[in-house]
């Protein structure tokens, strides 16, 4: 992941609307979805089941309001 | 390292979020999450989910209480964690709580007390390095 980190500078965009109070998978490098549950074990196990042998995990707040903390 | 923030669009709005993939450790197991750099926050907070998923072991764990705006507090259970940024790696403090079912932040104690982090909104990146001891 280091490598890719390093070189990564353009703002990634995540459309979650539709996954609200879930755990999304996405691709690491594309940023595809890739799967999605209310478990982060589901939602890791459907990834990488599709192909994804390491997926990031993304948890979505059930909000869609500001968060300050 | 630099890295960038992140447009996350729920519904009709759009939050710009430093957010950060990490790796977290469990024992002989880890996952990629994708978490907040949160500087207001005092601890690194982590759902429930991640226990299971990591194989955690809640036995020795300090109870603790969280509280944001509005006062509402929650309890959490705190240990330490193993946590991985690119080449880094390191151990600190983590509050798991069912609060944070939904959130993965990365707070003062358990991350800022390790790297110093320099965040440019205007840029939409933060830029951050290992502290030096």
């Amino acid at each position: 992941m280091a490598k890719h980190q390093r070189r990564q500078r353009k703002t990634p965009r995540l459309d979650l609307g539709k996954y609200r109070g879930q755990w999304v998978a996405i691709h690491p490098r594309t940023q595809a979805v890739v799967s999605h549950h209310r478990s982060c074990q589901e939602a890791e196990r459907a990834a990488i089941a599709a192909g994804v042998q390491r997926p990031l995990l993304v948890p979505v707040p059930k909000s869609s309001a500001f968060f300050v903390g | 390292m630099i890295f960038p923030y992140w447009e996350i669009r729920l519904d009709s709005e759009i939050h710009w979020l430093p957010l950060l993939p990490v790796t977290i450790h469990g024992q002989d197991t880890s996952v990629d999450v994708l978490a907040l750099v949160d500087s207001g926050s005092e601890y690194t907070v982590l759902g429930l989910d991640l226990v299971d998923r990591l194989e955690i072991s809640l036995t020795q764990s300090k109870p603790a209480i969280l509280v944001g705006l509005g006062e509402h507090e929650e309890p959490g259970e705190m240990v330490p964690v193993n946590f991985q940024v690119g080449k880094y790696r390191w151990t600190g403090p983590a509050v798991f709580s069912a609060a944070a079912s939904r959130r993965a932040i990365l707070g003062q104690t358990g991350f800022f007390a390790f790297f110093a982090v320099a965040f440019r909104y205007w840029k939409r990146e933060m830029d951050i390095r290992r502290r030096r001891s």
